[in-house]
């Protein structure tokens, strides 16, 4: 299957984005879940500060769909 | 025609005499120290004498729009409020958004200065040119989010209004001013310094046309910035949660300030977090003037036994310091005492500081059931909490040692309670503990205003680089107390310029299309840098010792490993403390003491400082080696 | 449009934009306000002289006068707004037949 992996701030340049400013497109095998996927980008977890799929919060143990954006949240600094 | 964004009328008040005076904003002024808290630092450092008591008739009491403020421009919404601090005794401003800034631009003036203290309560009333002191005997008393409404009732529903509660009339030095049923600025005591002026409220009606240089080119600049950022990966969350989004990561990074800071993770995180915020409390979405982002909420607390209260909140900052900090449980009774600090017009976050101060010293017995008037102040008791929040601002009692914040209140409770009293320079921290992330702790030591997180906030780098290490955070932090504060001189806000990826140089095209200037983003730094001296030379010329004695976290910050969580075990030493203060104090060309040398000031235009800390014996010492040619470095994150 | 804020109770928002109702262009002395094709009342900025006897006719309050104009200000379905609103907060929508008629 095909996700799209999307985020800014400090994660943007990590996932190194190829489709557009924000976006990654990465292949992996159909009942992966997310934590498992994003193993492709060795990206540090401790700068997650949750997954948004399609307006839902998810873990790294939902599985995503073919076709579906993740979108990576970075910590922000509060207000 | 063309305009430079400023409104172009700079209003005087000397509040003992009643005199009012407009006088034509100088743009040169402006220019050099852009309005906000550039102008207010540098009104400070030319007005106010240096013993003055911030309490006092000869401290000023500045409201400035800034340059941005209300024009075509994304997120020009803020106003910068200043004066000397009666928390920290130096240099301090706080800003706040809604829709202030932009009417006071738009009634004709961009900023207004008072002095002298009036004999009666009074709100200034702005209605264009109508610029008048009016008797506010009526509102004197009453709660800010309650007289709000009613001040709007008698003036119209178009009038923009910031009030100060009973903690300012009474001159609780940590107190607030409030605006539009929910924005704040909240430190530096503003709140305070407004009730010891008997200034109760600002009212502003404006209706006149704003000009800028570039009308064209700043629409076509901010029409694609904000179409761009529409579908930025961070917006949605932000429109969604508002701050109060990260609670939970705050959490699991062990950062998460528990119960006065004594741990860094809290069990009952989910409890208070922005999902519990959106299904328990949330009534509407509120977006400051000229923002996207909408990050205000709108909720109410249901609380069984209370009242139901509607504020905006609560943010992450109360979340921390009024939820884990104070042992709430329910995001209820955080958003109520969210309410109960904004109507009373105290800083909730100095505010959370001080109850989970005063917890603390109860839990360990060095304040009684008798001295709390017969109650207990446990962790978690909205009754204990609103209790005790009574005495403080009526002064009853021990509420007395609390008026004062957190290091005062120390100094009265003894036992060695200044340990744990979690300030510096007098202003309590923001919600992030720092013995796990060292940039942030050096964030929290070197703010100009006391430990405050706006300047400098570093946690994802001492994430990325080593929690355990000090290398390399001391540029960082110098870089973003200079890009950080540059918003709150401009007056646009920082969460929608600084939060979805718009690089430093679209902000200063914009502020040239503004302007008819023709700034570079070094340019832009080197204002900030110059201010930032600045209010260094003003702290130090008031309170008259080596910069560096300043400079310390309370000792729980390196003596007290975290004692649970993910940082179990972790935690600064003071060797690690001292080098953070060698390395940013080199990084800053000042000396070993923390004092300026008279290179960096005098590369940043400012001798005239330099000969005041030279009279007084505080000019740093020369520098071996010459100062950085570039203070600060921005961080760049490396590729994993 | 204007935005009707209702705070501190019930605490929520109520856009109000130009439903096209034609009452203005009925009442202007001097039929300076027409409504297009589009259905967009649209101000002949020639033949305005502000005297504003459109305003208190405009049901959702939506006709603005400023100190720095001649003329009167109203909806011209630019469609800015629904460009740049973050919510969907607004949107268009064709007339049916019946609504037209």
């Amino acid at each position: 299957m095909v996700i799209l992996l999307r985020a800014g701030g400090i994660l943007r340049e990590i996932i190194k984005p190829d489709v557009d400013y924000y976006t990654r497109r990465i292949e992996a095998r159909d009942g992966l879940a997310i934590g498992e996927i994003l193993q492709q980008v060795s990206i540090d977890k401790r700068l997650i500060a949750f997954i948004y799929v399609e307006g839902k919060v998810r873990d790294y143990s939902y599985i995503p769909k073919d076709g579906q954006t993740i979108t990576l949240q970075p910590p922000v600094s509060g207000g | 025609m063309k305009g430079n964004g400023l409104a172009g009328i700079t209003v005087r008040i000397n509040l003992s005499t009643g005199e009012i005076k407009k006088h034509p904003t100088d743009p040169e002024f402006m220019r050099e120290w852009f309005g906000g808290r550039g102008a207010i630092a540098k009104i400070i450092y030319d007005e106010v004498p240096r013993d003055a008591d911030p309490l006092g008739p000869d401290n000023v009491f500045i409201m400035s729009a800034g340059i941005m403020s209300g024009c075509f421009n994304p997120a020009g919404s803020k106003v910068s409020f200043g004066s000397i601090s009666p928390l920290s005794n130096g240099h301090g401003d706080s800003n706040m958004g809604g829709h202030l800034g932009p009417a006071l631009k738009f009634a004709g003036y961009d900023m207004v200065i008072f002095k002298g203290v009036s004999a009666k309560p009074v709100f200034l009333y702005i209605d264009d040119d109508i610029i008048e002191l009016r008797d506010a005997s009526k509102y004197w008393g009453m709660g800010s989010l309650e007289c709000e409404p009613l001040i709007k009732h008698d003036l119209g529903e178009d009038f923009e209004i910031a009030t100060i509660g009973p903690a300012g009339e009474n001159l609780i030095r940590f107190s607030c001013i409030t605006h539009d049923f929910g924005r704040q600025a909240g430190r530096c005591g503003q709140g305070a310094v407004m009730g010891s002026k008997k200034l109760k409220a600002i009212a502003i009606r404006g209706t006149k046309s704003l000009k800028v240089h570039n009308l064209d080119k700043l629409t076509e600049h901010s029409r694609s910035i904000v179409l761009r950022t529409k579908t930025h990966p961070n917006m949605a969350p932000w429109q969604k949660y508002g701050t109060a989004f990260f609670i939970n990561w705050s959490n699991e990074n062990g950062v998460f300030p528990t119960r006065n800071f004594q741990t860094t993770f809290y069990e009952n995180a989910s409890g208070i977090d922005g999902d519990k915020l959106v299904e328990k409390c949330l009534i509407t979405h509120k977006a400051c003037f000229g923002c996207w982002m909408n990050c205000g909420k709108y909720t109410k607390a249901v609380l069984p036994g209370k009242p139901t209260v509607y504020l905006e909140g609560p943010e992450y900052e109360t979340g921390a310091l009024c939820g884990s900090n104070i042992g709430m449980t329910d995001i209820n009774q955080v958003a109520y005492m969210n309410w109960l600090l904004d109507n009373q017009g105290m800083d909730t976050m100095s505010g959370g500081g001080v109850i989970a101060f005063g917890m603390e010293c109860y839990q360990r017995g060095y304040i009684t059931k008798e001295q709390l008037e017969g109650h207990t102040l446990d962790w978690g008791s909205i009754d204990d909490a609103e209790h005790f929040v009574d005495m403080i601002v009526h002064r009853r009692g021990i509420g007395e040692w609390f008026a004062g914040g957190t290091k005062r209140a120390a100094a009265m409770v003894g036992h060695g309670s200044e340990r744990f009293a979690m300030q510096v320079k007098g202003q309590e921290m923001s919600g992030y503990d720092g013995r796990w992330a060292p940039g942030m702790l050096l964030a929290y030591m070197t703010c100009d205003i006391g430990a405050h997180h706006n300047r400098a906030w570093t946690i994802t780098v001492d994430i990325a680089e080593g929690r355990e290490t000090i290398e390399g955070r001391a540029r960082v932090v110098v870089y973003l107390q200079h890009i950080r504060p540059l918003f709150d001189s401009l007056c646009i806000c920082r969460l929608f310029w600084g939060e979805l990826d718009i690089e430093p140089e679209e902000i200063v095209e914009a502020l040239n299309y503004v302007t008819g200037w023709d700034l570079t983003v070094a340019d832009a730094l080197k204002a900030s840098e110059r201010v930032w001296n600045l209010t260094r030379c003003i702290y130090l010329e008031r309170n008259r010792a080596n910069g560096r004695s300043f400079d310390y976290p309370p000792a729980r910050s390196w003596e007290d490993k975290i004692p649970s969580g993910p940082g179990k075990g972790k935690g600064v030493t003071r060797e690690q403390v001292e080098g953070l203060l060698d390395d940013y104090y080199a990084a800053r060309g000042w000396d070993k003491n923390g004092n300026p040398s008279r290179a960096v000031l005098e590369d940043l235009d400012l001798s005239f400082a330099a000969d005041r800390l030279e009279k007084i014996n505080l000019l740093g010492n020369p520098i071996p080696g010459g100062i950085p040619k570039v203070r600060g470095e921005r961080y760049k994150p490396k590729a994993f | 449009m204007r935005v009707e804020a209702l705070f501190p109770q019930p605490g929520t928002f109520k856009p109000r934009v130009c439903i096209q109702c034609r009452k203005c262009e009925d009442v202007c002395p001097e039929k300076a306000i027409y409504q297009r094709e589009d259905g967009a009342m649209i101000v002949i900025k020639a033949k305005c002289t502000n005297c504003g006897e459109c305003i208190p006719v405009c049901r959702p309050q939506v006709i603005f006068q400023h100190r720095d104009l001649n003329y009167v200000i109203i909806c011209d379905n630019c469609f800015r707004c629904i460009e740049l609103c973050n919510t969907g907060a607004i949107s268009i929508y064709a007339k049916t037949e019946k609504e037209s008629a």
